[in-house]
């Protein structure tokens, strides 16, 4: 049994068309990996496909050498996956601690105040009231208290689908630091991202997604040098 | 004290109307708190009313325990219900619901036991003032005890996004199931004390109107909040009697006041702030 989340030949279909074509990646406890690819080459659904969320047509899906193929989504959360996304779902009607304490709700007792701003630091939001309502902070706050939320639960795995996404390149820096205090702490990181730079400075490993099959698996420097990715993905400068 | 006793003497059985009232439009709230559609509250009332009824009668049981079993059988039913329409959401769960009410409705219509269209008589009239708003009081700090719970969280996560929801761990399935079942239960100690306040129940009682009141008493009062709803049951209850003068505009009232909820406080009435922040 191996530490980490383990993706092994995972397959989705959605009707006749294949999302995922057997695509296999490994995650390690305090690492940054990278997940990138052009729009609609998987990434999404690998996420989805992980948490439970839609059911693997083939292929395992092991946590700590743990099966969880077929186990419902609120189970595997509990059993250590956190996710953010692309399209932020915080629950906006509710305050910033409310959030939180959801994000800590398969966690044993309940969230003291300190250990909720001590999440908001983590996450770079410490400016942020407790007593704020979510949907009414502003989109880059939103986007890092959902990076809270998946902290509070404590995970051995973080997906962050695009954290970036509407960032500033200022903001974008500091997400930087913010997944790499977060790998530092022991935490395994699927990092979805468009932003090359971040992919580069956050990432230890970087798996490239294309029509749903994995084309490449490498470090950064590897995955930029590579022609498939440059072909299907990074693309060439003009000259 | 004479007063208050003249009081009680000439509006007892408004008063206890607002008692019940107020059980039933916590029991609905419970479930639209969780962002849940769910109208079948008449019906568990119903069911509820009737087993208590024929306890009393054909059983010569008290009150206490043809309340408790009455409402143990409400739940069981609510429970029951919450299997075929776990995947039913918004419109449709509304539709599947109040469609079960009817069902409820129409079988107590034509089955002998429960006396058919003209329904149970006879039924001792010992659900008094004490017993309806103990009922009341008790129901209410259980629900304020259960509101500081994690459970209570959960259901407010899944009114908000059930996706979102499910990723935190929460179980939503479980949550839909317990809040339609905690409802029956609520619903069905109103059916009890409704049947025993009244001499005599006929399904007529238990349709759609009933249900539809409810669900105004709920709106008006706030959906979200289950103090809102009770005030709300509360206030329509009284209101026809204090315009009982108005005659036949007295829906016309009803209706206005509706209307001028939903487009001017749609949160309800616990939801309207004197001051707002920014």
């Amino acid at each position: 049994m191996s530490a980490g989340l383990q993706l092994a030949g995972v397959t989705v279909a959605y009707g006749g068309v294949r999302a995922l074509a057997s695509a296999t990646l490994e995650v390690a406890p305090g690492s940054v990996l990278g997940l990138i690819g052009p729009n609609g080459a998987g990434k999404t659904t690998l996420i989805n496909a992980t948490t439970g969320i839609v059911p693997l047509a083939a292929g395992s899906v092991r946590l700590n050498g743990r099966d969880l193929r077929g186990v419902a989504p609120h189970r595997i959360a509990r059993a250590g996956i956190a996710r953010t996304y692309q399209n932020i779902r915080l629950f906006a009607a509710l305050d910033v601690f409310a959030n939180l304490a959801a994000g800590a709700f398969a966690r044993p007792g309940r969230l003291a105040a300190a250990h909720a701003q001590a999440l908001l630091e983590r996450a770079g939001i410490a400016h942020v009231p407790l007593a704020a309502r979510a949907g009414a902070l502003p989109y880059g706050d939103q986007r890092r208290l959902e990076i809270a939320r998946a902290l509070a639960a404590e995970p051995s795995i973080v997906m962050l689908d695009e954290p970036a996404a509407g960032m500033n390149p200022t903001e974008t820096a500091h997400l930087v630091d913010t997944i790499r205090a977060i790998a530092a702490s022991g935490i395994g990181v699927l990092l979805i991202e468009h932003d090359m730079s971040l992919v580069r400075a956050a990432c230890d490993r970087i798996v490239v997604l294309n029509f749903g099959e994995v084309i490449a698996t490498g470090t950064p420097d590897e995955i930029v040098a590579d022609p498939a990715v440059i072909e299907a993905y990074l693309g060439t400068e003009s000259v | 004290m004479t007063v208050l006793a003249e009081f009680y003497a000439a509006h007892s059985k408004l008063i206890d109307q607002v008692g019940l009232d107020a059980l039933l439009a916590l029991s609905l709230s419970i479930s639209l708190q969780a962002g849940q559609l769910a109208l079948a509250q008449a019906a568990f009332m119903g069911v509820a009313a009737y087993i208590s009824a024929i306890l009393a009668l054909n059983a010569h049981w008290s009150l206490l325990p043809a309340m408790l079993v009455a409402a143990l059988c409400s739940t069981i039913v609510a429970g029951l219900l919450a299997l075929p329409v776990r995947r039913l959401r918004g419109i449709f769960l509304a539709i599947a619901t109040i469609a079960f009410g009817e069902i409820v409705r129409i079988v107590a219509n034509n089955l002998q036991i429960s006396g058919g269209a003209e329904g149970l008589s006879g039924i001792p009239p010992d659900a008094t003032t004490p017993w309806i708003y103990g009922t009341l009081i008790l129901v209410a700090i259980g629900l304020w005890l259960f509101s500081r719970t994690k459970f209570a969280l959960a259901i407010a996560l899944v009114r908000e996004d059930e996706n979102a929801a499910r990723s935190v761990g929460v179980d939503v399935g479980f949550v839909r199931f317990t809040t339609l079942a905690m409802g029956g239960a609520i619903a069905g100690l109103a059916g009890a004390l409704y049947a025993h306040s009244n001499f005599f129940i006929t399904p007529a009682d238990f349709g759609f109107g009933r249900m539809e009141q409810i669900l105004v008493w709920c709106v008006i009062g706030g959906i979200t909040s289950p103090l809102g709803a009770a005030i709300g049951a509360a206030l329509l209850t009284i209101l026809p009697e204090a315009i009982r003068f108005l005659a036949d505009y007295r829906d016309f009232v009803n209706g206005a006041i509706l209307l001028v909820v939903v487009l001017f406080a749609p949160r309800g009435l616990a939801g309207i702030r004197l001051w707002r922040r920014g």
